[in-house]
Formats: C-alpha cells, sequence, structure tokens
C-alpha cells in the first residue's frame, strides 16, 4: 500500500509540474502575442505618419504653384493655406478627415519671424494610446507682397497622428 | 481467485488499448484542427497585410506627381488583384484573401482584375485649371494595348510608355493601322484597343478574328472623338458599348482625363475615378476661391494695371466653384460648363502674369 | 534497496526541476528576439528631413542687403556671391556682413537652431565650391558632424552655378 501511495504521489507530482509548465508556456505565449499585436501597430502608426506627411507634402491646396498649374515641392503657399484654414471646418468631416484621419499639422515659421505659427489641421482623438510626430521643412512663399517676385519664408511643419 | 484475476487481466490489457487510441485520436484531431484554423487565419492576415502594403505603394505613387514606378509583386503571382469603383468609393485587394482597402480620395484607373508579377504605376496632375489633384493609373506587362490612328495623343502615348529612369518600367504599347489583321503578341493577359479614328471600333461590329479567342473579361477598347470618350467591351464575337461620355480636360500635353479613358478597364471606373477628382474640385475651387479674396485686397493688386486686371478674378472664381458643385451634384450632365470656366480662369491668370501683377497660381 | 528507491526519486525530482528551468530560459530567449528592429520609415523620414530642409533653406529670400536694400535676395544667389566674393571684401552686404560670414555666423544658424536643433537631429551642412572641396564655403554641424557616423541620411546635391564655378550643397543627417 506504501508503495502504491508512493507511486500515486510520483504521478501527482508529475502532473502538477505538466500543468504548472503548459501554464508558465501559455503565459509566455500571451506575452509574446501581446507584443507582436503592440509592435504591429506601432508599426501601422508609423506607417500611417509617413502616408499623411507624403499627403501633406503634395496637398494640392496648400502646395505653391511652379506657374502655368505647376507645383513646387517642400514649399507652401501661405495665401492657399491661409484660404485652407478657413474652409477645412466645413469640410474636415466630409472630406478631410479621409485624408487625414486623427492628426493635427501645423506650421511654424522659423525665419523671418518665428512667432508665427499656423494650425492647419486638428482632429485630436480622445484618449489616444499613442501619438507620432513627424517633422519637414518647407519655404513659405507668400506672392502678395511683391508682383512676380514671391517672398519666401522658412520654416517646417509638424504632422502629429494619433492612434 | 486466480481464475477473476486472469479475466480480470484480459479485460484491463485491451481496455487500456482502446482508451489510449480513443484518447490520443481526440488529442491529434484537436492539434489537427488547430492548425487548420492557424493556417486559414494566417492566409487572411497574410492578405490584410498584403493589402496595407499595396495601400501604402498605391498612396505614395499618387500623392507623388508624375511619377512611373515599378512594383515586384511576383509573390503574389497566383493572386488575383481585383480594382473596382462604385458610388466614388474604390475598392481593391486580393481577391477572396484578407480586408480590402476602401479609398474614397484617390482617383485610381486599372483593370477590373489582374493577376501578374509586376505592376506599373504612374501619376499624373488632373489640373482644371490649376492642379486638383494626382490621377493614379495601375497596368501590368500582361496587358497590351493597341494604339489605332495617327492622333499626336497616341504618339505621346507611346513615348510616354517607357520610363528614362527606370528601363523595367515599358507599358506594352503597340500601333496597328488595320485591325483587323492584329493578333494579341505571346503571353498578353488582356488586350485594350486605343482607337483615335472613331471607326475601328464600334457598337455591334465584329471584334477582330485574331481576338475572338479570348474571354470577353480580357478584351476592351475606347474610342477617342472630339471631347467624347466611349467604352467598348467584348460580347462573343461582337463590340457593345459600355456608353459614352465628356472628356472634363482642358487638354494639352500629359492630359490627366486622357490616359484614365485608355486605364480603365470599364466606363464605371473611370465615371467614378472622375467624379472623386471632381467632388476634390469643389474643395479647391473654395480655397482658390478665399486666396483670390486676399490677393484682390493685397498691396501688389493696386500698383499698376492691377486692379483693372483683378476686378474680373472674384467673378471667374465664383463661376469655377458654383460650376464645380454643381458638377458634383449631376455628374455629368452639369460638368461641360465647368471645363469652360476653367478655361476662363486658365486664360485671366496667363494675362495676368503677362501685365506683371500677381497671378492666381 | 529503500534508499536506492530513494535516490531515484530524487534524481527525478532534479530531472523534473532541470527541464522547468531549461523551458523558462529558452522562453526568456525568445522574449529577447521578439524586440524590433528599427524601422526603415525611420530613415525615410529623415532623408526627407534634409531633403525639405536644404531646399526650404536655398529658396527663402532676405531683404534689406546692399546695396539694393528693396532686392530680395535668395540664399542660393547669396551663396553664389560668396563663392565669387569670398575675400569679404565686396559683394552684398547683409546685416553689416559680407555674404560668406552673414551666411556663417547669422542665417544659417537661424535656420537649423530653428529647425534641426528643434528635433534634437545631428547634422552637417557643408557647401564647397568643386574645384576646391577642402575649404567649404558653408560649414555648420552639431556636435561634430557625420563623419564617423554609422546611419547618414543625405539631403542629396543641389548644384548652384556661380561665377567661381559650380558650388554644390549637402546636408546630412545622422545618429
Amino acid at each position: 500500500m506504501k508503495r502504491g501511495q508512493i507511486q500515486m504521489t510520483e504521478t501527482i507530482a508529475v502532473l502538477f509540474i505538466f500543468f504548472i509548465l503548459i501554464f508558465f508556456g501559455l503565459i509566455f505565449y500571451y506575452k509574446y502575442v501581446d507584443s507582436s499585436i503592440k509592435a504591429n501597430q506601432d508599426q501601422n502608426l508609423e506607417k500611417r505618419a509617413i502616408d499623411t506627411t507624403t499627403r501633406v507634402i503634395f496637398l494640392p491646396e496648400i502646395q505653391c504653384g511652379g506657374g502655368s498649374g505647376g507645383t513646387n515641392v517642400y514649399c507652401i503657399d501661405l495665401l492657399k493655406m491661409e484660404a485652407f484654414q478657413k474652409v477645412l471646418p466645413d469640410a474636415i468631416d466630409d472630406y478631410y478627415f479621409n485624408l487625414f484621419s486623427f492628426a493635427k499639422i501645423t506650421v511654424q515659421e522659423v525665419y523671418p519671424d518665428s512667432s508665427k505659427l499656423w494650425v492647419v489641421y486638428d482632429k485630436p482623438k480622445k484618449d489616444f494610446t499613442s501619438k507620432k510626430v513627424t517633422y519637414f521643412s518647407a519655404a513659405l512663399q507668400d506672392t502678395s507682397i511683391i508682383a512676380g517676385s514671391p517672398v519666401t519664408s522658412f520654416g517646417y511643419v509638424t504632422v502629429e497622428v494619433y492612434s | 481467485m486466480v481464475k477473476n484475476a486472469h479475466k480480470r487481466g484480459q479485460l484491463d490489457l485491451p481496455f487500456n488499448w482502446i482508451y489510449v487510441l480513443i484518447a490520443g485520436a481526440v488529442i491529434l484531431l484537436f492539434f489537427v484542427g488547430i492548425v487548420v484554423k492557424q493556417k486559414e487565419s494566417s492566409g487572411q492576415q497574410l492578405g490584410t497585410e498584403v493589402n496595407r502594403l499595396l495601400e501604402s505603394i498605391l498612396g505614395a505613387a499618387a500623392s507623388a506627381e508624375s511619377t512611373k514606378v515599378v512594383v515586384q509583386t511576383a509573390g503574389l503571382a497566383n493572386e488575383i488583384i481585383y480594382f473596382q469603383c462604385t458610388e466614388g468609393v474604390t475598392e481593391y485587394g486580393i481577391q477572396g484573401k484578407g480586408s480590402p482597402i476602401s479609398d474614397i480620395v484617390t482617383p485610381l484607373f486599372a483593370p477590373g482584375k489582374i493577376q501578374t508579377k509586376e505592376l506599373f504605376l504612374w501619376s499624373l496632375p488632373y489640373k482644371l485649371p490649376y492642379k486638383i489633384t494626382d490621377f493614379l493609373y495601375l497596368t501590368a506587362p500582361t496587358i497590351q494595348y493597341v494604339v489605332i490612328g495617327s492622333d499626336p495623343r497616341g504618339q505621346e502615348f507611346m513615348k510616354e510608355s517607357k520610363s528614362s529612369e527606370d528601363a523595367a518600367f515599358a507599358i506594352r504599347v503597340v500601333s496597328v493601322d488595320d485591325l483587323g489583321s492584329f493578333s494579341p503578341t505571346a503571353g498578353m493577359e488582356m488586350i485594350r484597343i486605343v482607337d483615335y479614328t472613331g471607326s475601328a471600333v464600334q457598337a455591334g461590329s465584329p471584334v477582330p478574328s485574331g481576338l475572338q479567342q479570348k474571354g470577353d473579361e480580357e478584351v476592351s477598347a475606347v474610342t477617342f472623338g472630339t471631347g467624347i470618350v466611349t467604352f467598348f467591351v467584348k460580347r462573343g464575337t461582337l463590340w457593345e458599348s459600355e456608353g459614352s461620355t465628356a472628356l472634363f480636360s482642358l487638354g494639352g500635353e500629359l492630359d490627366a482625363v486622357h490616359y484614365a479613358a485608355i486605364f480603365a478597364q470599364h466606363k464605371q471606373m473611370f465615371d467614378c475615378g472622375m467624379q472623386k477628382a471632381l467632388l476634390r474640385t469643389g474643395y479647391v475651387s473654395k480655397v482658390y476661391q478665399e486666396k483670390g479674396k486676399a490677393l484682390i485686397a493685397s498691396p501688389v493688386s493696386q500698383q499698376g494695371v492691377c486692379p483693372v486686371q483683378m476686378s474680373g478674378l472674384s467673378g471667374l472664381l465664383l463661376n469655377h466653384h458654383t460650376l464645380a458643385q454643381a458638377c458634383v451634384g449631376l455628374y455629368p450632365d452639369n460638368c461641360i460648363q465647368l471645363v469652360q470656366a476653367a478655361a476662363e480662369l486658365r486664360d485671366w491668370n496667363r494675362i495676368t502674369w503677362e501685365a506683371g501683377c500677381s497671378p492666381l497660381y | 534497496m529503500i534508499s536506492s528507491d530513494v535516490k531515484k526519486g530524487q534524481m527525478e525530482m532534479v530531472g523534473l526541476v532541470v527541464i522547468v528551468l531549461l523551458v523558462t530560459i529558452a522562453f526568456l530567449f525568445l522574449a529577447q528576439f521578439a524586440l524590433n528592429d528599427r524601422s526603415d520609415t525611420h530613415f525615410f523620414a529623415r532623408k526627407q528631413l534634409a531633403t525639405s530642409t536644404l531646399s526650404g533653406i536655398l529658396q527663402t529670400t532676405v531683404k534689406g542687403c546692399q546695396p539694393d536694400e528693396s532686392q530680395l535676395l535668395t540664399v542660393s544667389m547669396l551663396l553664389q556671391d560668396c563663392a565669387v566674393n569670398r575675400g569679404g571684401n565686396f559683394g552684398y552686404v547683409c546685416g553689416g556682413k559680407y555674404s560668406c560670414d552673414f551666411l556663417n555666423k547669422d542665417l544659417l544658424p537661424t535656420f537649423l537652431e530653428g529647425s534641426l536643433d528643434v528635433f534634437k537631429q545631428h547634422y552637417e551642412l557643408k557647401a564647397v565650391l568643386v574645384q576646391d572641396p577642402e575649404q567649404p564655403l558653408v560649414l555648420m554641424t552639431s556636435n561634430g558632424g557625420c563623419k564617423r557616423q554609422k546611419n547618414v541620411d543625405t539631403s542629396g546635391d543641389f548644384p548652384l552655378s556661380s561665377g567661381a564655378g559650380l558650388v554644390n550643397t549637402v546636408l546630412l543627417i545622422c545618429d
């Protein structure tokens, strides 16, 4: 009887260890999947940040005209940008949200007047879990001061996307 | 007692084996079930990831105007990538796998289905008269474009079918004088006839004998008239018209609408893409309207002959914006006058520039 | 016999413990490899930043320079003037300085401190006469520049023709 009891105890101990191993395995698998999902989300957010930034760079609503309806990359037409600021509030939900989603786009002048800041697009997300910020510099062109010669300032654009 | 022990032993042994077999089978089935489900879900996940990658690539190509890009899709050579556009929403993805992508912004013109190792992406700006958006064209080396007629637009298409920066970008375009004697090149899965004569393809006329072997979905045609384009599909051995529509553009070199008609396999995709572009026109024209107001009030517009020149601007901009909105409301009937308004704005801009005043764009 | 049984049992227990330890270590390794590498999108954004910054700088206009204060001069024009009038004895005078000094001491530090320094980027902005690359016309760096850095993104070449020859400007952003 004692031998039987020992064997039973041994079997129970083995099963106990087995289930502990399964438990650890499940915990580690869960942690791995969780970190994999978070890494995926982070990667998607970064991709979205780049996509949104590319759209801003080439946005016809603010991009400089290069003459004859052509364009100039990394150049923002200040008059158009200010006009876009006026047009945007009525058009965000219908249209521009499909372009930019939850994001904030600001233009900061560096030279000559660093106090000038324009908030071009602002659609925050309540309770966002993460945020990605990208920057690019731009020439800020004003064609309303001197005919035929645009006055060009230097500034940068901040694109923040939320998830 | 010994006899009983023997009998119990005889029962115990087979009973143990049956138990082991059943338990083993259940455990095996359980794991096989998990593997099959994982395989299915992996396939779907991969499909979704590929679709998202396609979305990024198409988005980047569409944003950067006048780009010609070759995308290697050898890993998708056995999959069918589909494109459809209904009610202003383009949907594309891998057929039967993953979640498709929906896009209401980028006007995309492509065949309905592509199965290929390489994709050619080409973008051109759509101007009316200033840049509204970029059109994105999608095609593959397995699609052959047959140009009929000596129209300069056809010559331009043949020239633009190659890229000076990437030798791999080479849209298969041929020019023929007589469609009746045409036979497709080996390896071409789809044929697109581009007729500038207006007579080579007509509704009810027979499809060339060299193309009759091909499936209906593999052969299509587009005919350019004066400011009008007509789409045709193959139905058995005859051409069937899908309808005609006006080309809402100012023409000229690298006319985005002209190429949209070439690359969109069906009229529905062309119309849907144009509707997206015209919707955007409404918003961009509003921005220019506000810019116009600021320009008129600016110091530079008060000098010399500029006040006189600027006096006509607000009327032109209001007209353009109103017509853009009307066009969106009732496409295509209300859109002809929009093109006229765009031409007037273009002329105003050129005259203003020549007069030494600040142009609108 | 009993003692050998006890020893056998103890051995088995030790064996089980060893298995648990091995499996735990294996999972720890797995967790380490699950950490991501730096993504390609980071480098794409930085290259874009380099190109856009240099493009923006070169297009920027400056007013109030001698001899004609009403004339708008671009940074490109000031660079061209710096290439021709390197000695700093004639040419454009902005803010009391000739073009080379004005670029190196006033204008470019303002641009870069207001942008790349704000984004905490390490950079090296260099403009050289192609026939005399050892003596740069303009050299702006942060924390020693990008010479020994591993990951360097470039704006690409921005060539300008001047009376003294071809001027090439490049902006590098690095780790």
